[in-house]
């Protein structure tokens, strides 16, 4: 051995010496320095959520939640990367430091909370589980599935849900467990599977990936709550904040009729006092999260107000043509409420 | 001066007096035994601050760590398993039925792969040429595809053009196949004359291989008459044994067939696809250790007038086997892992339901990874020791 080789030894060692250390406001600087947030989606099939089209564009309200932080970060909707994970990877892609920023119809639970050190900046969907037939079966409610086989997706709280309604309610159940949505329906199609679980507004919208979607039907009962919302690592409380109000924001301009056309408007003539500090006509709120004061602005003409988005994604403007349920306004019976901004 | 093994010993300088080492073969020796003691403690430091670098970076994160994962309930049910296990075993119980599972795979896979390699290695070589082209067919068609297509292919298929469970194929009327799986009668109760009966035909048959054995060794074969009485009382019983058991025939009971045993589809395509592909590499191997054996015996054994079927059997093969067993160990080594493939089918094996749910729901990706790679590493270790102790049992011991 000679001494070339002991100082490439050395070299190397003295690389591998040193541990990365976490720093707060890594994903911020990251994203600034990167120029684009990297958001977490599914595979592309999540109908109303998160598709990727023919031409290479993706749609859906995960989507336009992305676009929206990419607009109140950066400025521009458009500067918004999209990483497309299996459920059994989203986790890890977010633990890893691979995506900022998680937003893939993911259950908010305790154990994900606290054990895998992430944080739901809020809920962008109040959904529950529910389950596919086929019509033909004659099957009208959960009891009637006693022995039947299911089609789940691994890893999702919907397996565990599953095998926690069963086993309290005495029923038997054969889980064919499938890694994706696109297996899961195939398997339902070919009839290898007499019902396929997940959230009931993920069903109704992959009914519509079926051949033929009249034959299929939503049992009534729903067997859980999941609310579905943004996901971000616990090691930047600022991006964690910038994440939130953004969705807060959404929900407050459905609030204050604050539409995608008339946000330029609002902006420079509303004589509301809360509009005025949402859209940065009055104070400095922006600069609290260091964003520029109009970041609302060009949050809500990116891509209009939640309503706006639920409705052309997943409402009356889409083919889901999905009630909207839980997911309206406090004002009209629902559970969507975006605190004071003050 | 004769050649001696100490001249020989000696990479360049000249023998001892007596054939002991120089003094400048000493102190070679003993630079390179501090070179490779230096190496393997740079091989150590390098794989410690590995490790301190993960368990920083994962304190850092505040992740949690640890092996206590394992006695926490899982709170799933898998699709398959050899064990009892239900919504409420531990993730530890869940970690053996993902390994069970994986065994089984490897064990039949392994098993049914040797057996068809074998056979199509035998007709790659033989003079009948449409067994030939057939198998040359086979194993190139088979070996230029890669694993994960025919993995896909044996799912669809399967899926595809297999009735649903409402319209299944009857075999029989006693076992049936759908694409929600293959349903088997099983015996529901053994009695006394079932198992008295099943006794006799073991019996028999371990009589008939020791008559067999005995004129073995006497350079004899056994009487064609004695061997056909022998083979025709242990088929009876056992025909006897099979009608006076009780069977479970599997019955569509509302959604699916109870009673008897049902063999996934995800679990019958994984086999396939793993047997098949295998098999091709298997033929090769078998090609290349009979075609290894010299021309010479093949010539010296017609000389002897033994027939070809014979020739194969009792000269090429036993001789073509000591070729063929380190590939062989490389081809079993090959399959273990392959069967990692388990989780495209939707197969719950060690990787899909550990490495896979498990990792999903606890978070634990190092340990999780770790344990799943120390079982593989395992497995194949012992493939491997398995296979060296054959090879030395099969060795040319030269003189």
């Amino acid at each position: 051995m000679n001494i070339k080789h002991a100082a490439c030894a050395a070299l190397g060692i003295g690389l591998l010496a040193s541990p990365a250390a976490a720093s707060e406001g890594e994903t911020i600087n990251a994203i600034k320095q990167r120029g684009e947030v990297v958001c977490g989606t599914s595979t592309g099939t999540a109908i109303g959520l998160s598709t990727l089209d023919n031409a290479g564009k993706w749609s859906g309200l995960e989507v336009d939640y992305c676009r929206a932080v990419a607009a109140a970060l950066l400025g521009d909707a458009d500067k918004v990367r999209f990483a497309p994970l299996e459920f059994k990877n989203a986790f890890a892609a977010l633990q890893s430091g691979s995506v900022d920023l998680l937003a893939r119809a993911a259950t908010w639970t305790y154990t994900r909370d606290t054990e895998l050190k992430f944080d739901w900046v809020g809920v962008y969907m109040y959904d529950g589980q529910g389950f596919l037939v086929k019509k033909d079966l004659g099957v009208t409610k959960l009891a009637e599935l006693d022995g039947a086989s299911i089609c789940v997706s691994a890893g999702t709280t919907t397996e565990l849900n599953l095998a926690d309604y069963f086993r309290t309610h005495s029923l038997g159940y054969t889980p064919i467990v499938a890694n994706s949505r696109e297996q899961n329906l195939a398997n339902l199609e070919a009839g290898r599977c007499d019902a396929y679980t997940n959230e009931r507004g993920g069903l109704a919208a992959s009914r519509l990936g079926l051949g033929q979607p009249d034959d299929y039907v939503i049992l009534p009962e729903i067997i859980s709550k999941e609310p579905l919302g943004p996901i971000v690592r616990q090691n930047d409380p600022l991006f964690r904040d910038v994440a939130a109000w953004t969705l807060h924001a959404l929900v407050a301009a459905e609030e204050f009729g604050i539409t995608q056309e008339n946000v330029s408007a609002s902006a420079e003539a509303s004589q509301n006092p809360e509009i005025q500090r949402l859209l940065g006509k009055t104070g400095d709120f922006g600069a609290k999260l260091g964003l520029s004061n109009d970041w609302a602005v060009t949050v809500i003409s990116a891509v209009g107000n939640y309503g706006e988005i639920f409705e052309r994604h997943l409402g009356a403007g889409s083919p889901v043509k999905l009630d909207r349920g839980l997911n309206t306004l406090w004002t009209d019976g629902g559970l969507l409420y975006a605190p004071p901004i003050r | 001066m004769l050649t001696t093994a100490a001249n020989l010993m000696d990479e360049g300088g000249r023998a001892g007096r007596s054939g002991a080492p120089t003094p400048r073969q000493v102190r070679r020796r003993r630079a390179a035994l501090l070179q490779q003691l230096v190496l393997l403690g740079a091989l150590a430091v390098v794989a410690g601050l590995i490790v301190r670098n993960t368990v920083i970076n994962l304190q850092a994160r505040g992740l949690a760590s640890g092996f206590d994962f394992l006695w926490q309930e899982a709170g799933f049910n898998v699709g398959f398993s050899l064990i009892q296990a239900d919504a409420s075993s531990t993730y530890g119980r869940i970690f053996l039925v993902g390994l069970l599972n994986s065994l089984l795979v490897a064990a039949v896979a392994m098993v049914a792969a040797t057996l068809l390699g074998f056979l199509v290695g035998l007709a790659r070589v033989s003079p009948n040429v449409p067994a030939r082209l057939l198998s040359k067919g086979y194993v190139e068609l088979v070996r230029n595809l890669p694993l994960l297509l025919h993995l896909l292919l044996w799912q669809g298929v399967i899926l595809r053009s297999l009735p649903t469970v409402r319209e299944a194929l009857g075999l029989g009327g006693v076992a049936f196949l759908s694409n929600r799986g293959l349903y088997l009668p099983t015996p529901a109760a053994w009695s006394a004359v079932p198992l008295m009966l099943l006794t006799g035909a073991v019996a028999a048959a371990v009589a008939g291989l020791l008559l067999a054995r005995r004129a073995h060794r006497r350079q004899e074969l056994l009487s064609p008459h004695v061997a056909a009485s022998i083979g025709g009382l242990v088929l009876a019983l056992l025909v006897v044994t099979a009608a006076a058991i009780e069977w479970e025939v599997p019955t569509l009971k509302g959604f699916d067939y109870r009673d008897g045993v049902k063999i996934m589809p995800e679990l019958a395509a994984l086999i396939a696809a793993l047997t098949l592909y295998n098999a091709a590499f298997v033929a090769e191997i078998v090609r290349a250790g009979i075609q290894s054996v010299g021309e010479g015996q093949h010539q010296a054994a017609t000389a002897l007038g033994l027939s070809p079927r014979l020739i194969m059997r009792l000269v090429i093969v036993p001789q073509a086997i000591r070729v063929m067993v380190p590939p062989m160990a490389n081809q079993y080594a090959h399959l273990i892992k392959a069967s990692a493939l388990a989780t495209v089918v939707g197969f719950p094996d060690l990787v899909n339901v550990f490495m896979g749910t498990a990792l999903n729901q606890t978070g634990r990706a190092v340990e999780i990874v770790v344990l799943t790679a120390a079982v593989y590493l395992t497995l194949t270790a012992a493939v491997s020791v398995g296979t060296n102790w054959y090879a030395r049992r099969v060795k040319l011991v030269e003189r």
